[in-house]
Order: C-alpha cells, then structure tokens, then sequence
C-alpha cells in the first residue's frame, strides 16, 4: 500500500476518503508532515482511522494528531465527535484504558543556576516520596466511602483533604473533577484495584521530571504564563491507575452487550460502544467522570509530593520558590462539548485518545486566568530530548474540535526497545546527556529509551504550523523519574 | 499448545494456540503470567481463590478470564503458582477456574516487571486453522 490512499488537503493535512472502506460514514483526516505519512501506513494506523469513520453518529472526520501510532480500537493520536442528538454512540475504546492520563506542569521561581547542584537531591527526595513502578501503593487506603468522595470530586477532594490550593484546581482542566461522575455505577472490582494506588505513579511511559526551559518561542504567551528561559519546571505524567484500568474493562463487558442490544456493527471489537442515549452509555461516561476524577486527584497528591521534596532538600516553604500549577490537561478522555458542526451549535462527546485539549481565548469553560490567551497544551516527550508548553487556538477549535497532539508517539515496539536497550547501560548513557534518571524497574527504564520514540519536536512542529495549537516554550529534561 | 510473542508498538501481544478452548486459555494465562515475569518458583500453595467467569463469546470468554487474572494480582493481591479450569461451559461460554497460590506477602519479590493494564478486544478472533485453534491476543501496557 502507498501513500497514494492520502487525499493531500494541505502540508499538514491528510484525507483517507470515505470510500477508502464501504461503511465510513466520515473520512479521515490525518495531520502530518508527507514524510511521516510510510511510517503510519507501515504501522497500519491508518487502518484505524478508517474503522473509528464506522461509529454510529460520527461528525465531520475521524481525526489523527501526528503522534498517531497503532493502538487498539482508535489509534493513539486519535480524536473523534459523535452527535449525541443524531444517534452518537460513546466508545469506551476511544478513550483507552488510562482514563485521564494526562500531563501536569509545575513553575518555579528558581533557575538552573540556582539549583544545578541540588537535582540530584531533588529528584531522590521525590523518586522516595512518590511510589512508583509496577502495581506501586500508596500509604492512603481509601475506605469506600472516601473512595466514592474522590471518584465524585476528583481534585477538588484532594485539596480540600490538604493537598494543594485552590488556585491549583483554577489552573486544572475541568477545574479538576467532572461533575456527572457517579459512584453507584463503579465496579468493587474499580475499587478493589485502586483504593492503594492513589497518589502513585505507575509504570510504563508515566514519570515525573525535573526540567529546565531551554527556548521561548512566543514571549508574549509565555510572560503570561510565568515561563521564561532558564527556568526550572516540574512535569508529572500519570492517570487513573488500576482503578482507570478496571473501569475500561469492565465497560468493553458491557459494551459488547450493548452492540448486539442496539445493532450497532463496529469494525473492532475494541470500538464496542453504545448510544449515548442509553443505560449502558450513560453509564460509561459516570463512571469514565469517576475514573477521570480519580486521576485529577492522584496528579493532586503527587504535585503535594513534590512541594514537600522540594521544601525538604531546598529547606524553605514550597511558596518561597513557586511551585505553581501552569496547566493540568487530560490526553485521554471523552467530554461533552460544544461545537460548530456544517454552520451549527452542536453538543458532541468528544473522545481524545492521545490527544489533548486545546481550547482558545475567550473559550467559556477556560478559568480567568487563561481566557486571554487561550489554554496551556502541555507536550511530554521522552526522558533525552524535550516537551514543550504549546497553547490552544481558534484553529484547533474551528479543525479538531478543540484538540492537539499529546506526546512523541513510539517508533519502536517496547519488545525492540529493550533490544536495543540491553547493550547500553541506560543511565550512564542519559547522564552523558545531562539527564539523572531514578528508575523504579530496569524493563521500563529499557522500553523508554528516547530512541523508541518519535522526535516530539516534529510532532510539535507539525501540529504549530498547522496552527492547531502555538508553540510557546521548550523544556529540557535534567532529572527523571521513571516507574 | 503454545504462544509466542508479537509486538505492537504501544502495547505487547501473544499469538497463543491450543487444540481446544480449555488448551488456549490454559495456555493464554500462562502466557500472561509468563508476560508479567512472576516467579512462581517463589510461591507457595497454601491459599486458593475460585473464580466462575460469564462471558458471551468464545473471545469474550478468554479475554473476561486473562482481566480477571489481572485482577487477582493487582486488586486481590493474589500471587498466582498454578491453576486448574474446573468447568468449561461453551455453551453458555463460562468458565469456572480455581487458582492456586499465595496471598502477596509485603516485602516478598515475586520478580514481576511488567505491569499490564488489561487484556484487549482489539481485532479478537478465534479461528481453527489445520484442527489447532489460534488468536492473537493484545494486552495494553
């Protein structure tokens, strides 16, 4: 197969026509450089793009971010709307397992050259204070009915519980809990699996970085968001945990269900779905809320970690050197918006998997603070190179609904990775690029080698020129925690 | 009976293979448990969990039965040596499996490495091909 199957629409844009299936009831849109365009037909991610085209209610396009890579159901990368007054189904596979993975970043006040010699210390005082690695628990055991206060208030709860203020919660999409959550639709298998996992931060591609902002690409954005070179930042990527997990399981069971209940034929097994108009749609998307809730809190908690490493080893109150929140952003969630389909108001379910919002100014669901410049994207890359700080646009509203990319994207299987990894001794090769990394076990530190992911700044690259999000700064990782 | 390895680039995946349906999720579970690397050399036999499972179809069946062995390990902190499939109804596709093992003991290493979210329905399909039954199974990590 060959790129030929691509409409090109513009540089940036690529169409997999509707009959490029019979069924598609939208095309595809992919947004990529030309040279990306093999290696996603290689990986078959187009294939899913296409498949995700089939959803009952789908509007507009089946859309991937450059990030794009074969996932399961939707494709990593991938964004789709449904018409919730037009037969929309809710696909729990749109959304993925992580329910609300998602990135946080902290400012400072501080400098690289204020603190070059204590990252070391900083990043141990964290690697102890947060648990993390695999099946990693925490020392809260949520009785049930604090468990039912987290899935229903998300970081709202962990603040008032004293893990942050409330200007952390302004500075956190959805204000840090989405309202329709519902507990009595949670599993006790959901709660089982996270009532010790609160406030850990898992495995796989999840970490916690110390970085350094090395570039300023929009100043007049970036003086707005208290970014300025030199300075020191704090990222955290983490989600929902077990409890996420079990939430996604336990609906694919019902959705399976729901398909043959409603007639719906999906490509996939794993875009089971149902209407949003019914039992088992309503449903998913309380207990997604809950799951989303959840990972708002434990990103909460960690963040309270983190202030209370740095004011250890700094030996001064958090406040003293920021610590502030610039942004919290969800990269894999389903919400109900609003947006302008063929001309008109419509209410669409929204499922970002792999993809973060990015909402422009004067958007009504953005806190004060932001309305004037539009909302931090927050860009995580791989532990050697880079993430950026990008900010939402008109564009992305009017194009994506509302979306960007989320990350580098892999370009090695983890199996290929540990391959590679296994003949380099890891850290010593990061040390050599001026990165200390903590990792909780040698198979992630293996499977997260830089070189398993794509470059995120051509990924960035792409999704600024096709104005779907502005660049606004560049980090520079100096000190990681890997799980 | 077997499985090997494949490899999606986000997630990992099995092609497992068995004579009949209890052979493939025998050999299904196995390969989980080999994925995650527990030592079941390091686990005693003293504790046993029973577990009944419903599902809808043949691929629902082995898919409910893999989630909720990752279940046992992750919520029921259930370090899985062994198992036997106690019944297995195809015609009403459940499966009644019996674990055998040791509940988690803090400070003990079961050696595991990999922690896998679930297993997945994407593109689940069982099919018989020369008298063996074959699918490919991905698991999200």
């Amino acid at each position: 197969m060959s790129k030929s199957i691509f409409k090109k629409i513009d540089d940036f844009r690529w169409m997999l026509p509707q009959d490029y299936k019979q069924g598609m009831k939208v095309p595809g849109i992919i947004y990529a450089k030309e040279e990306m365009l093999d290696e996603i037909i290689e990986d078959g991610s187009h294939e899913q793009v296409a498949n995700a085209a089939f959803l009952p209610g789908i509007v507009k396009a089946s859309l991937a971010m450059p990030d794009i890579h074969y996932g399961y159901g939707l494709p990593i990368g991938g964004v789709v709307a449904t018409d919730i007054e037009n037969d929309g189904v809710v696909t729990p596979g749109g959304v993925g397992f992580d329910i609300n993975c998602g990135v946080r970043l902290l400012t400072t006040t501080l400098t690289y050259d204020d603190i070059a010699n204590r990252i070391e210390d900083l990043i141990d005082s964290i690697f102890d204070n947060v648990p993390s690695g695999v099946g990693s628990t925490s020392g809260l055991k949520l009785s049930k009915n604090d468990a039912k206060r987290v899935w229903k208030r998300g970081a709202q709860w962990a603040v008032e519980m004293g893990y942050g203020e409330k200007e952390d919660l302004e500075a956190t999409e959805s204000f840090g809990y989405i309202e329709f959550a519902d507990p009595d639709v949670i599993s006790d298998k959901a709660y089982d699996r996270g009532r010790d996992q609160l406030g850990t931060l898992g495995s796989g591609n999840h970490f916690l970085e110390i970085q350094v902002v090395e570039q300023i690409f929009n100043k007049s954005i970036a003086d707005s968001f208290g970014l300025f070179q030199g300075q020191i930042t704090v990222m955290i990527h983490t989600g929902s945990r077990g409890f996420g997990h079990q939430v996604c399981t336990d609906f694919l069971k019902v959705m399976e269900r729901a398909l043959k209940k409603y007639g719906i034929y999906v490509q996939d097994r794993q875009l089971a779905c149902a209407p949003y108009n019914s039992q088992e749609g309503a449903d998913y998307i309380s207990a997604m809320a809950c799951a989303a809730n959840f990972a708002w809190a434990n990103r909460q908690i960690i963040t309270h970690y983190v202030r209370k490493s740095f004011e250890k080893v700094l030996n001064t109150k958090w406040k003293n050197v920021g610590l502030k929140v610039l942004y919290d952003v969800s990269h894999n969630i389903v919400k109900l918006e609003e947006h302008i389909v063929d001309g008109k108001k419509k209410r669409l379910l929204v499922h970002r998997k792999g993809a973060t919002r990015a909402f422009p100014s004067g958007h009504p669901e953005l806190p004060e603070i932001y309305r004037e410049t539009g909302q931090p994207v927050i860009i995580p890359g791989d532990m050697g190179r880079a993430s950026f700080v990008l900010c939402g646009t008109q564009k992305a509203m009017e194009e994506t609904f509302g979306s960007t990319c989320h990350g580098a994207g892999r370009v090695m299987s983890r199996h290929q990775a540990e391959k590679v990894a296994k003949n380099m001794d890891v850290i010593k090769e990061m040390e050599k690029r001026g990165v200390i990394v903590r990792a909780a076990s040698k198979r992630t530190l293996y499977e997260e080698i830089p070189e398993a992911y794509k470059d995120v700044s051509d990924v960035v690259d792409v999704v600024h020129k096709a104005g779907i999000a502005k660049l606004v700064a560049k980090m520079r990782p100096l000190a990681v925690v890997k799980g | 009976m077997g499985y090997k390895l494949i490899n999606p680039k986000a997630d990992i995946g099995i092609e497992v293979w068995g004579k009949d349906e209890k052979e493939l999720i025998e050999e299904s579970i196995r390969a989980l448990l080999d994925l995650i690397e527990i030592d079941r050399s390091q686990i005693g036999e003293k504790d046993s969990m029973t577990v009944e499972i419903e599902s809808i179809d043949s691929e629902d069946l082995l898919i409910s039965t893999l989630n909720t062995v990752i279940y046992l390990l992750d919520a029921k902190k259930f370090a899985i040596k062994d198992f036997q499939i106690e019944n297995l109804d195809l015609k009403n596709y459940r499966v009644k499996i019996k674990f055998i093992g040791e509940k988690w003991k803090e400070n003990k290493d079961y050696g595991i490495t990999r922690e896998i979210k679930a297993a997945t329905y994407h593109n689940i399909s069982i099919k018989r091909e020369k008298g063996v039954l074959k699918t490919e199974i991905i698991f999200d990590v």
